[in-house]
């Protein structure tokens, strides 16, 4: 069966929700998102905490205040930087972390948390970047180094990477749709789950993009934050999906 | 009234289940060193691979409490890494299981299905004591195909495979119920309302 995945974007306690990763704009209290979604028996949920990646400090009281709201299964993603943040992640009530920069800077605490914690919980993210003129690249969000597909797919399978979560920023809140399954078909050759995110239009879309064999999840943003391309904030779980692709 | 107990070994979503525990009983968080004596239940909670939970289980003798436990008629919960540490052992790690049970679990084929099998699945009951008829969250790359149990929950994947047992007061769920939402809340309330029924 086949996951929904809203993602809650945070920042200094603040749910927000950004276009193309910049321009975060406030959509309303994260506890309370997390408790409307698990209360609509959401798949999973994943928090992204955007100012925790880039200032690399983890706000673990408010993540508590979080975890405390949901029954449904929680992905923790941004500034996890050594194996105590797993553990502290894990004890709160998170069941997946995700991990960008560190496969490359740190892989032995990733592969470390993989020993501890099992593969199925640590999940592996890769990002798509727009070029400076045209084309685009794969790199963590919060860095300029870059890395070829082969590079991930080597990473992912030497640290035994549970999940991998796809993270298509060029098209990250535009509603403009998800243009790159060429890449998602090419990390299910790894056989481990793929989750992809970044620019899905509508609930239609994601119908489509479950038939497809190779995706286990899509990430929802927008879609989850607003009502519709207006972008008038309601926090809602995408439900008009063929019963069949989900339990 | 039920008293509940969850094991915590520095492994495994405790907060998650204390809280959803909580919706119906009053529980205490215990660690390895504490005493099972004043508990009708224990449950031990799964996060974790099967070699950090079976060191942590070996390092506080949590075989011999499991036993003396269940030998006074008490109750234990083990949760996905927390049932599985009760076989004899895992193609995912070295050591031995605690070989409460025999079993040995494998991994899933992943030239033919994904692994981890990582989703919400339905769940079958064989002459199971309480109420399961619904789906839950697994995420897990190993499962046992094999075993005796009479009172079990098999779930399809690549074959069918174990997802849940009862037998002599132990109950394991390969799935984890605490993150199954409003299914999740019924499964404790079920079982919870089971135990009361037959402790009375």
């Amino acid at each position: 069966m086949k996951r929904i995945i809203p993602v809650i974007q945070i920042s200094h306690r603040k749910g927000v929700k950004t276009i193309q990763g910049y321009n975060p704009k406030y959509i309303g209290c994260p506890v309370n998102a997390v408790k409307i979604l698990s209360d609509s028996n959401a798949s999973e949920i994943i928090i992204n905490d955007i100012a925790a990646s880039k200032e690399q400090v983890i706000d673990f009281d408010y993540l508590q205040l979080i975890s405390n709201e949901a029954y449904v299964p929680l992905c923790y993603s941004g500034g996890v930087s050594c194996l105590s943040d797993f553990d502290i992640l894990f004890n709160m009530g998170f069941e997946k972390v995700a991990c960008e920069n560190l496969l490359f800077t740190e892989p032995n605490i990733v592969q470390q948390a993989v020993d501890k914690f099992g593969s199925s919980s640590i999940v592996g993210c890769i990002t798509l970047k727009k070029k400076f003129l045209f084309g685009h690249h794969f790199s963590t969000f919060h860095s300029n180094l870059r890395y070829s597909i082969d590079d991930y797919l080597h990473i992912f399978d030497k640290l035994n990477i549970g999940e991998i979560l796809f993270n298509n920023i060029i098209d990250d809140g535009t509603f403009n749709g998800f243009k790159h399954i060429d890449y998602i078909e090419i990390l299910s050759n790894l056989k481990k789950p793929v989750v992809l995110q970044g620019g899905i239009s509508s609930s239609d879309e994601i119908e489509t993009l479950l038939v497809n064999d190779s995706v286990s999840g899509v990430a929802v943003g927008s879609l989850s934050c607003y009502r519709s391309k207006k972008r008038g904030v309601l926090i809602n779980y995408p439900k008009e999906i063929a019963p069949h692709l989900l339990v | 009234m039920l008293s509940v107990a969850i094991l915590d070994l520095g492994l495994g979503n405790v907060k998650s289940l204390e809280k959803i525990c909580r919706k119906f009983i009053d529980v205490q968080i215990i660690n390895g060193h504490s005493c099972w004596s004043q508990f009708d239940l224990v449950i031990f909670p799964g996060v974790g691979s099967f070699d950090a939970a079976v060191t942590a289980a070996n390092k506080y003798s949590i075989k011999e409490k499991i036993i003396s436990h269940l030998q006074k008629n008490n109750h234990f919960l083990g949760i996905c890494v927390g049932m599985q540490v009760l076989f004899e052992s895992s193609e995912e790690g070295m050591c031995d299981g605690l070989s409460l049970f025999k079993g040995h679990l494998k991994r899933f084929n992943k030239n033919s299905v994904v692994v981890p099998h990582m989703m919400w699945d339905k769940c079958e009951p064989h002459d199971f004591p309480f109420e399961i008829n619904s789906v839950f969250y697994f995420t897990h790359s190993f499962a046992l195909f094999e075993h005796g149990f009479n009172k079990f929950i098999d779930t399809q994947y690549e074959s069918k495979f174990l997802s849940g047992f009862y037998e002599n007061n132990v109950l394991g769920t390969q799935f984890h119920p605490e993150k199954s939402g409003s299914n999740g809340i019924k499964f404790f309330e079920s079982y919870f309302n089971y135990l009361k029924k037959v402790r009375s």
